[in-house]
């Protein structure tokens, strides 16, 4: 990458298409002094410290009459001081686009790593109130379970309901919502088949589920059955 | 005084309404909004509880007046099946 080039503008006035104000940050803008009758000089330094701006002419010039670029590198044509100067100049360039670069990572860094940390945070704030929510549909499921019902459900994460119209056992586990209502034959009894019905509102914690669908079995079965799907056990 | 209770599940686990049967505002409130869940597609059972809110297995109905005498009530939002 060049540390400086040249503006190749078009007619005698300044330059319209890249501007002083439109040069890129950290660059800057330099324009040639001499002007002759057939000629003016504009040139613009790329990554220039503003010390620069009086060599930098005399180093790159635009025949902006011709539109042509007279000289881009010439340093072969420079003697030892002005080389030794450009040399400097470069070294100056390069530490100060390096700090540059450096800065502009340091605030890319920043900015992800706050990023990052927002995200966590609100992740782990909605995590938070999930499990809040959870464990007080727990809660209110716990209040509505008999204490044989409480029992099983604390040892193996389910507990049978009997139909209030039909006196069918049904065994609801708590392992997930979908199909997880098993219908049994006998007391205890084998599966026939599992059903599935759960609330339309999915935000609702898992508990809730749980317990409208004992709510269902027992004190409304049949809208209950009507509802739910049948799936093979 | 004598609390009267109306579970709401939602996202949030569950809410609860409590309201006096002996106070008017309370009961108009809890009425309130007993009425706006009923739009909304809930449900209302009618819990029997004893003592100290504790529900009674296999007691109990679905209702679709609020009856500020209902010791318990639990709404609870459409179901789908899966």
């Amino acid at each position: 990458m060049p540390i400086w080039g040249i503006y190749n503008g078009g007619g005698a006035t300044a330059p319209t298409s890249v501007t002083r104000a439109g040069l890129p940050r950290g660059y800057a803008w330099a324009s040639a002094t001499s002007t002759s009758t057939t000629t003016t000089n504009d040139c613009f330094w790329l990554g220039a410290i503003s010390s620069a701006t009086t060599t930098a002419t005399t180093w790159a010039t635009v025949d902006t009459f011709a539109n042509t670029v007279n000289q881009q590198y010439w340093e072969n044509e420079l003697n030892q001081s002005q080389y030794v100067a450009l040399s400097r100049q470069r070294v100056g360039i390069s530490q100060t686009h390096a700090a540059m670069t450096a800065e502009r990572m340091a605030e890319q860094r920043a900015i992800a790593e706050q990023q990052r940390a927002d995200s966590q945070r609100r992740y782990a704030e909605a995590e938070r109130v999930r499990e809040a929510a959870k464990a007080k549909s727990r809660e209110l499921l716990l209040s509505h379970l008999t204490k044989e019902q409480r029992e099983t459900f604390e040892k193996n994460h389910w507990f049978t309901v009997e139909g209030g119209k039909t006196q069918q056992l049904y065994r609801i586990r708590s392992t997930g919502i979908p199909g997880n209502i098993d219908v049994l034959e006998g007391r205890p009894g084998k599966v026939t088949h599992r059903l599935c019905c759960h609330l339309r509102d999915v935000s609702v914690p898992l508990y809730g589920h749980i317990l409208a669908q004992k709510v269902w079995i027992e004190r409304d079965e049949e809208q209950f059955l009507r509802t739910a799907n049948r799936h093979a056990a | 005084m004598n609390m009267h209770v109306m579970d709401v599940m939602d996202s949030s686990g569950h809410t609860t309404v409590t309201w006096d049967p002996t106070d008017e505002a309370g009961v108009a409130d809890a009425r309130r909004e007993f009425a706006r869940l009923i739009r909304e597609g809930y449900q209302a059972f009618r819990m029997e509880a004893q003592g100290d809110n504790v529900v009674v297995e296999n007691k109990g109905e679905r209702v679709s007046q609020f009856d500020p005498e209902a010791g318990r009530l639990l709404m609870v939002p459409q179901r789908v099946g899966g």
